[in-house]
This record gives C-alpha cells, structure tokens and sequence, in this order.
C-alpha cells in the first residue's frame, strides 16, 4: 500500500542514468601516452567492469526508488509478521454509549460514528488477535470478548450499539475492560463523543489507576466539529407518589432547562394522560436556567394512565419527553352508621352526610383550602377536592348489611348499637384494611362497650387500647365548656391547622380551635396494650392521643385493628353536646379523617424509575401467593420474584433499561375472590441537564494522568496505532535499513580494487579480492593477467 | 619547471626560434642549467663519467680479479703488501650522439609537472656539455616515427651552441618508432662512440631491442634512459575520466580505480621488458622519472655509472 501522491518522486529514479550521462559529458579528457596499458587493462577486464558498472546502475537505480518507496510510506499486510507484526493483541474496545451520543450532527449520532471508528480499526486486526467490546452505557456491559475470528460476530454486535437513556459509566466501561489478563499487548479505546456529563465520572479522583500501566489507552473523540448545541430539556421526575384519585387532582411539576441560546427561549409544555391533551403551558425560558412550573391535572377515570410531558422536538429530541404514570384509585366509599329513629336535628348522620357531601369553603380557617401545596409539604388537596373523591352512603345501624360494610372503604360508627353480627363484618373489614372512625353519640349514657365491637369474642386481651368513657360535663352550664387545648398538628387530621412556622411535628395548641367549645364529652379511656400471645405488634402498639381538652382527658385517639385504622372521637358530633358540627374546622377534620384512614391499596409499585433502576412493588398479606409478571414498553411479560415479608411480599423489577411504560400485572393465587390488579410505572431518561459542553483535550488527559493518553480527532486512522492494530506494517523503516545496505553496496562496488594477477604472492585473500574473483568468475574472466 | 616547460614549447616553433629573442632566452637558459649541472658534477666526486689510463692520478682502489696487472700500485704493494690498483683520470675523445625522442608521446606532462621532452632536453643537453667539458665529441639526432634530425659529432665549443639550437627547435612530433629510428641512426653514426638514448620507449619492445642490438653490434657504447612521467608511473586518477591515446585514435571512458592495477601491472612489465633487453645486451638502462630534478637525476646515474665502471 502507497501513498500515490509520493509516486510523483518515480522519475527520480531515472536520476542515476542522467548524472551519468551528464557526467559524461562533462568527463574530464586525459590525453595518455601509455593509452596501450590502460586499453590492455581495460579489455581483460571489460566484462566484469561493464558487470560491475551495471551493477553500480542498478544500484543507485534502486537506491534511488527505494528512497521513494521509503517516502510514500508503504504498508504490507500479508507479510506483517516479517516486520514484528506476527503477535497476537489485546485490544478492547469502550463505547461511550450515553444519551449524548444520539445527538445528531453533521447528519449522524456519536454513537454512528463511533461504530465507524471502532469498525475501521477492527478492520485492521488479525483474526487472532484478542477482541473486547465493552458498550459503556449507564451501566457496562461486555458485548464480544474473545478471538475476533472472521470478525463477522464482532460487527453483529457492534451494530446492536444503540444509546442508552442516561449518562455513560465511562469509568465503570474501562473496568470492565481491563478486567482479567491481558492476551498480549493491550490497547483499550475509549470512542467517545466527550461530553462533560459522561466524563464528570472519570474526572473524579479514583483509588486505582482507570488504566493499567501496561496498557496503551487510545481516547477517540468522535464529537462533532460542530459543538454548539441549541438544546431545550425536560428535567426532573415526574409525579411524586400522590395515591390520585379519580377527580382528584394532582399536582405536576414541570422543570425545563435551555442550553446553547443566547437569548431567553419560549417554548410550550404539552401534558398528555392516555393521548388526551389536558394541559398546555407556554414556558420562557431563560438561557442557562432551570425553569419550574406547577400545575394540576385531574385523573378522568380509574386504572393506570399513561401521561407525557412534552416540548417541542429540537436538535436533541430524546429529552423533550417525560413519562409519567398515575395509577389512580376509584373514590373511596364511606359508609356512615348512625342510630335509627333519631330526630334530624340530633341526627349526627346528618351533619356527617353534609360534611363529607357538600364541603363548604373553609379558606378562612385553612391555608389549604385554596389548593396551593405548601412548601416542603405533600399536596393534600382540599377539602373540596377530597369531597369529590367520596361516595357517601348513610345506614342505620339496625338496617346495615354485609354487602354494605364490605364495600365501605371508610366507615363512620356513631353510637355503636350494632348487634353482634354486625360487629363481625364490621371488623372483619377493619381488619382488611378498611377504616373506622368511632365517634361518641349524645343520646346513650354510659361508656360504649368498644370491647365488644372491636374483639371477636368480647375478651378483654383483644380489646382495643382504649375506650369511651362515661360522659362528663353538663350542656345546661355554658360555663362549664370545655374546649381543646392540645391538637397533634403534625398528624395528617389536623395538619392543615398547623401555624405558619410551626414544625411539622409539633403538637402546639391551635388557635383554629379557639372557639370550639364542648360541653359534654365521653373521654377516651386509654388501656395498656395487650402482650396476649397471637396479637399483631401492630395491636399491641398504645393509642396515640391526637387531642386533649383543656381538662386534660383524651378526646381523639388513633389506633390500629388489624390492617385497618381506627379513630376513636369523644366528641359527639351533635350541636347539643359541643358546636363542633357548626364549627369551621369540622368539615376539613371530617375528610381528612377520611383520608387518613381509608384503606391502604392492595399494592403499591414504584411510579418511575430511571433506567437501570429496580422498580419495586409491594403487595399486601392478602397477596402473599399472588403471581407478579411485569410487561414491558414492547409488550414482553417477566415474572416478577416476591419475597414475603412482615407487612407483606416484595418484589422488583431490575431490567429497566429500556425508557417506557411499563406494567405490573398481579394474577390474584387460584382460588381467591380478589381481582387482579394492574399498576403502571414508567422509565426515563436520565436527563440532568439541557446544556452540551465538550471536554477539551487537556481535561481528557488530565482524567487519565499520569497515564499516558493517545488522542485522536473523529477519525481512527492513525498511522502508527494502524501500525500497532494490524498485521499491515508500515516498512519505511526496513527501507531506510535497506536504502543504508545499498549505499554500502554501491561503496564496496565503486571503490573495488581490479583482482591482482593470481602468483602475485601476498598472504590470504581480502573479502574485496574475493568478491572481485567471484565477479571475475561470474563473467567468466579469472583476472589472471598472465592468461589475458 | 612549469615556466621552463613553457618557455620551451613556445620556442619549439623551428629555426626562427633561435633567432627569436624568447627562443635564445630559452637557448641561453639550457646552456646555463647544463653547465650548471656539469661543473657541479665536475667539481664533486665524480668529475668524469669514464675512468681509464691517464697521466694524472686520480685515486687507489683494492685490487679486484678482473683488474688489468699494469694497473697495479706496485709501490704501493712493495710497502703494504697489500694489493691497490691506481686510478688516472682519463683522457679520451670520445664520440658521444645522444638521440633524443620527439614523438608526441614525449610532450605528456602530469598536472604541474614537465613534459618528458623538455625534461629530455635538459637533460640532452646536460650530456652535450659534459662531453664537450672532457674534449669529447658530442653529437644530437631527433626522432619520432623516423629520424627528424641529425647534429653530427664535434668537439669544437661552440658546436654546442648548435646543439642547443637544434634542441631548441624539437617539437612533439608523430607517432613513436624507436626501432626503425635506432637502425636509420645506426647508418649515420659510423665511428664507434657512445650512444645514449633519450626516450619514453612507448613502442614495441621486441623492435626496440632490434634497434639497440643493432647499435651493439656497431660496437657503440649504449645508455639508455627511460624518460617516464610519475603519472604513468602511478595512474593518479581517481575519477571516471575519458582517456585518449596521444598517438593514436583511441578514447576510452573509464573508472580509473577499475583499471589502474591491471594497467600499473602492464606498465611494470612493459619497463621490465625494455630493462630486460638492455641487461641481456649490456646496455646501460636508467629508469628517469620526470618528477626526478634532473641534476639530481644525473648525480646519481653518474655516480652509480663510475662504480660501476671505476
């Protein structure tokens, strides 16, 4: 192989013929008188001089081309090993295969030219020669390691190279390719498109060497010429975990980065739930900042919805999307349970009915109220929204059936007077997970036996730790009111009468309740829990007070039946008793009791992920022996492994690399009444920003030091690496030796002695003298003066 | 030498040479450096190139076996008992011819150096002087392919003055042919004398000796003197150089080291052939180097000669 541009220099080899004829005819003349000597010498010895002069043509001829040859660098390629080329290599090639390489520039992606690169300097190597090819995504993973043969194995995989949806581990790439000896002399290129992002990792100080020392590393930039990239990102994760509820709505942020503008960039955010647009925000974006904005979208029906957020496509369209999912819960159902035969206006049905339907504005008394999510606080939506989500349902507690107490979510019992079947499937479905909030009625006098709604068998050992007292306080002495001292506002009750700038955990005393005035209550009696064998630790735990009078007794509580949370109120909530049902806080306390205590869904899976992430999923004891397979973006099932644990099973799915929907499908054990179930997740991109910056050659360098770094630009012809890859070897050298050996050559030729006449005496022969003897024999002329 | 070798082409130009005031510089020039070569000799040891009977002693040497017993010191024997013979410086008239080759080989002259005629000039004409200085007759012929011209034998002083003159006029003529030259010359001199032979000898060696033996057989007393020039003695060049043949047509290009041994080898057996044929008939042969300065050159020979014939 030639440079054929260097083949312009053939012509000089015609230069020894021309300085010879130029030489002769500028010779310089001798007249001789002894011309008969010189033409006897010149006759016996004419052959072998012309052999000899031939010889010197010839020579220089060639010297002359193989100083050519020697300039267009020539390369061999069968008869590599001739030139030290015959040993096998260890060459590994590192991919950057981050999500910067789909970039598109000069009409292809990084990773495009990548495979070119690592294609043409595969092209090179022997099929002995030891091959590893290590795609370096967010995490590495080893694609061809072993002899590369016919290469054809090689190029399959290489062409299996797609980007990844994060930043590459570079670091983690090299690792990986340096693992295990070396098979010969090792050389590890790293083709990357060098952005900052993929390389921030390298940039770190490392305990070890990223390279060993007798490795040579190659850092083949494949990054366009072209850098300045103008790029408008989506950020960040989607929806928090927010359990959405069909109505309800729930709360989006949208973070949206610009890069490589000069001036403030406008754009617009489209939101999609299951290919519905249900929301558009124009968004100016400021060069170089992050922007955020919040909004509300409402979940239209039940199931798992698939959202996007997007913007529109540009340069770089991989982070113009975010996935979302929302896996969004019907409306709860609450069953309220009051005394038959009561009159309306001492009805608390009534007054619970119409908290819980027809929620009035209460922005007066709470922050919430207007929908905005404090800051650093989990949106609770209010009370209008929660009222939404509810399917109220009133009964008697003399009318109230199986069915209904099944399919309540939420139960309000009001002066218990259930009979004791009742009672059965009442905590039947406590114990399934439903919740109950008790609350003392006005019209019965004397503690109400929770022990016999809240065990099985009326046992003490399995009655709840607490209990209603006797009624206390007189409803004819106004003096005599009572009202609440302390409120736990860091429970999710009374979390939205926290004051600004309390903690979150503080249970201070609440000015919201200033004016709810109790006259008579049934103070909650607080027992040790039970250490009986067989009870749950949940059932052991005590009651935990939610609020005091200013007498100090117990008046909310919280505790546990079996899944179920139970909320015990000694405040009844008829206007004779206390103003509470009138008072602005009774409403909000009434939905968030409701919130708080419906039931825990059945399971809960991770929303989204980032690639590579494991997406976990819970199940609760009731799906113990449930089957749990995973669905993919393309429709691929995978079951899904549980492990059982306390409170549940767990399971998780690791092969998240790809960005899409997935899907959870959980197959209820054979033989159960339990519908399946079906949650959505979805996998992202891993964007952490909008901005492409290339690493200059001295950072690069600087990651690896004092390693030394070979760097190419874009391209991987390089010479002297082909020289090192390949069996082709670059023999300008062995010329240059060979270019020295005829210089020799035309030195002993030119300056060769005619051979002395044979007798002429003298000790052993030169090598000179031999080979003029051998040049005599050659043309037939032994020199032997005396013979001429 | 340079200037001499110059001065004396620009005089070979003929008769009107002599009369030309360069040509009698050139002339005075000669007659200056022969005498100067003579009475140098004259006045040193060796005053005469031949030692014979005469009245005036000379100087005693051993008595050797082939020594006439006349010559014998018998007072000398009658006091020593040792025997001496005494030597006269000895009164001759001789007749010495020196012939002198013109051919154009004779005008070869190595870089700086002085061309074989001149040198044979000089050195011609350093024979005459001296043979005239000891009342011989000394004659000068001129030849290249055939005699060119012929001075007889006098012994009259001024005849060297047309001697001189005749030298004087000797250019580089054609092609050398000492043989035929030796046999033509052989008819002129009649009178049995001293021959002596100026020449670079470049002709067939087996003619040569015919011509030589020929002057032998005429009883003459024959020297010879080899005139080379050192680069035909030593092939210098080292270049590829073109050679053409001075008396011939012959041109030849060729790198000189190719061929210098086999040409030096040629060249030494060529000289050896002449000396060869000059031992076997008893001539007298002195190898003369133009790099030689004559006056040194003479010494020598003389002093080598009295030895040999003292």
């Amino acid at each position: 192989m030639l440079n054929p541009l260097l083949l312009w220099f053939l012509p000089l080899a015609a230069l020894p013929v021309l300085l010879h004829l130029l030489n002769l005819y500028r010779l310089r003349e001798v007249e001789l008188p002894t011309y008969r000597f010189l033409m006897e010498g010149y006759v016996q010895q004419r052959r072998r001089i012309r052999l000899v002069e031939w010889l010197l043509m010839l020579l220089r001829t060639a010297i002359v081309l193989l100083a050519v040859w020697a300039l267009s660098r020539p390369v061999v390629e069968r008869f590599g090993s001739l030139f030290g080329g015959g040993r096998s290599r260890d060459v590994a090639f590192v991919v950057d295969a981050g999500m910067t390489t789909g970039l598109v520039q000069e009409g292809t992606t990084a990773l495009h030219r990548s495979r070119e690169a690592v294609r043409a300097a595969a092209f090179r190597l022997q099929p002995s020669d030891f091959v590893t090819l290590v795609r370096a995504g967010m995490e590495p993973k080893v694609l061809y390691r072993a002899a590369l043969g016919d290469g054809k194995r090689f190029a399959a995989e290489l062409e299996t190279l797609e980007p990844d949806p994060g930043t590459a581990d570079l670091a983690a790439g090299l690792a990986e390719a340096t693992a295990g000896p070396p098979r010969g002399p090792r050389t590890v290129w790293l083709v990357s498109d060098c952005e900052r992002r993929g390389w921030r990792r390298l940039a770190e100080p490392a305990p070890a060497p990223r390279v060993p020392e007798d490795t040579q590393l190659v850092v083949l930039d494949v990054a366009a010429t072209a850098t300045s990239v103008r790029n408008v990102a989506v950020l960040g994760d989607p929806p928090r975990s927010q359990r959405p509820v069909v109505g309800l709505p729930v709360e989006l942020t949208i973070r949206v980065e610009a890069s490589g503008h000069d001036l403030p960039v406008e754009t617009k955010a489209t939101v999609r739930l299951d290919d519905d647009i249900v929301a558009q925000v124009p968004i100016v974006l400021p060069p170089g900042r992050v922007t955020t904005h919040t909004l509300a979208i409402v979940p239209p029906r039940a199931g798992v919805l698939q959202g996007r957020v997007e913007i529109p496509a540009d340069s770089f369209p991989e982070d113009d999307t975010l996935l979302f999912v929302l896996n969004v819960e019907p409306r709860v159902g609450v069953l309220v349970i009051a005394p038959p035969g009561l009159e309306p206006i001492f009805d608390p049905a009534l007054f619970l009915r119409a908290a819980l339907d027809s929620p009035r504005e209460t922005a007066a008394a709470t922050r919430e109220d207007t929908g905005a999510a404090r800051p650093g606080q989990p949106p609770a939506g209010g009370a209008e929204e929660i009222a939404r989500s509810l399917d109220v349902t009133v009964a008697r507690s003399d009318s109230v059936d199986e069915k209904k107490l099944r399919a309540a979510d939420v139960i309000f019992l009001v002066e218990h007077r259930l009979d004791g079947a009742r009672l059965k499937w009442l905590r039947e479905r406590v114990e399934a997970g439903a919740g109950l909030v008790v609350i003392a009625g006005s019209h019965k006098h004397g503690s109400d036996d929770l022990r016999g709604l809240l065990s099985s068998d009326g046992k003490q050992a399995d009655s709840l730790p607490l209990g209603l007292g006797k009624p206390v306080g007189n409803v004819d002495d106004e003096t005599a009111a009572r009202s609440l001292a302390t409120v736990d506002v860091s429970h999710p009750i009374f979390a939205a009468f926290r004051p600004i700038g309390a903690t979150a955990n503080a249970a201070a005393e609440a000015s919201a309740f200033d004016t709810l005035r109790v006259f008579r209550h049934e103070p909650l009696e607080l027992h040790a829990p039970s250490d009986a064998a067989g009870d749950t630790a949940r059932r052991r735990q005590p009651a935990l007070v939610l609020a005091r009078l200013d007498d100090g007794s117990a008046v909310v509580a919280e505790t546990r039946l079996g899944r179920g949370r139970v909320i015990v109120s000694g405040l009844p909530v008829t206007p004779d008793w206390s103003n509470l049902p009138v008072h602005p806080s009774f409403v909000p306390i009434m939905l968030r009791m409701v919130q708080h205590v419906r039931p825990e869904p059945p399971a809960v899976a991770v929303e989204s992920v980032h690639p590579y992430e494991p997406a976990p999923i819970r199940l609760n004891d009731a799906w113990r022996r449930a089957v749990v397979q995973a669905i993919g973006p393309a429709g691929g099932r995978r079951p899904i492994e549980t492990v059982a644990g306390d409170d549940g099973v767990t399971g998780a799915l690791d092969d998240t690399r790809t960005v899409g929907f997935y899907e959870f499908d959980v197959e209820p054990p054979a033989g159960s009444t339990i519908s399946p179930l079906r949650l959505g997740m979805s996998v992202n991109r891993d964007v952490e920003t909008a901005a492409f910056e290339h690493v200059p050659a001295a950072e690069v360098a600087a990651a690896f030091a004092p390693h030394p770094v070979m760097q190419l630009s874009s391209t991987a012809e390089d010479p002297t690496l082909h020289a090192q890859l390949t069996g082709r070897r670059e023999i300008w050298r062995w010329l240059i030796f060979g270019l020295f050996g005829l210089f020799g050559l035309e030195f002993l030729l030119s300056t060769l002695r005619p051979p002395a006449p044979v007798g002429a005496g003298g000790p052993a022969r030169s090598w000179s003298q031999r080979i003029n003897d051998w040049l005599a024999r050659a043309v037939g002329n032994t020199g032997d003066a005396a013979s001429a | 030498m340079a200037s001499q070798s110059s001065d004396m082409r620009s005089a070979a130009g003929g008769v009107e040479a002599i009369t030309d005031p360069r040509g009698l510089a050139l002339v005075a020039r000669m007659e200056l450096v022969a005498r100067t070569a003579v009475e140098g000799l004259l006045s040193g040891m060796h005053p005469s190139p031949y030692f014979g009977s005469s009245v005036e002693y000379a100087d005693h040497r051993p008595y050797t076996h082939s020594d006439e017993l006349r010559m014998l010191d018998w007072k000398l024997l009658a006091k020593t008992d040792k025997y001496f013979v005494k030597l006269y410086e000895e009164e001759t008239n001789t007749r010495i011819t020196v012939i002198l080759d013109t051919s154009r080989s004779m005008a070869f002259a190595s870089d700086g150096g002085i061309t074989k005629l001149d040198y044979g000039r000089f050195l011609a004409a350093a024979l005459c002087h001296l043979a005239l200085k000891q009342n011989d007759a000394a004659g000068l012929a001129t030849f290249d392919k055939g005699v060119r011209s012929y001075v007889p034998p006098r012994s009259a002083g001024k005849h060297f003055r047309h001697i001189l003159a005749d030298l004087a006029q000797a250019s580089p003529g054609t092609d050398t042919a000492v043989g035929p030259a030796l046999k033509e010359l052989a008819a002129r001199v009649p009178k049995r004398g001293i021959v002596v032979l100026i020449s670079d000898l470049l002709d067939d060696p087996a003619s040569i000796a015919d011509g030589l033996s020929l002057l032998k057989y005429l009883r003459h007393d024959l020297i010879v003197f080899h005139l080379v020039d050192p680069a035909e003695q030593s092939f210098p060049w080292e270049k590829v150089t073109r050679f053409r043949d001075m008396e011939g047509e012959g041109r030849l290009v060729v790198n000189p080291r190719q061929v210098r041994a086999t040409y030096l080898e040629r060249f030494a057996r060529f000289q050896d052939s002449i000396r060869s044929a000059c031992l076997e008939r008893s001539i007298g042969y002195e190898l003369t180097s133009t790099g030689t300065p004559y006056a040194d050159m003479l010494s020598t020979y003389l002093g080598r000669r009295s030895r040999l014939t003292g």
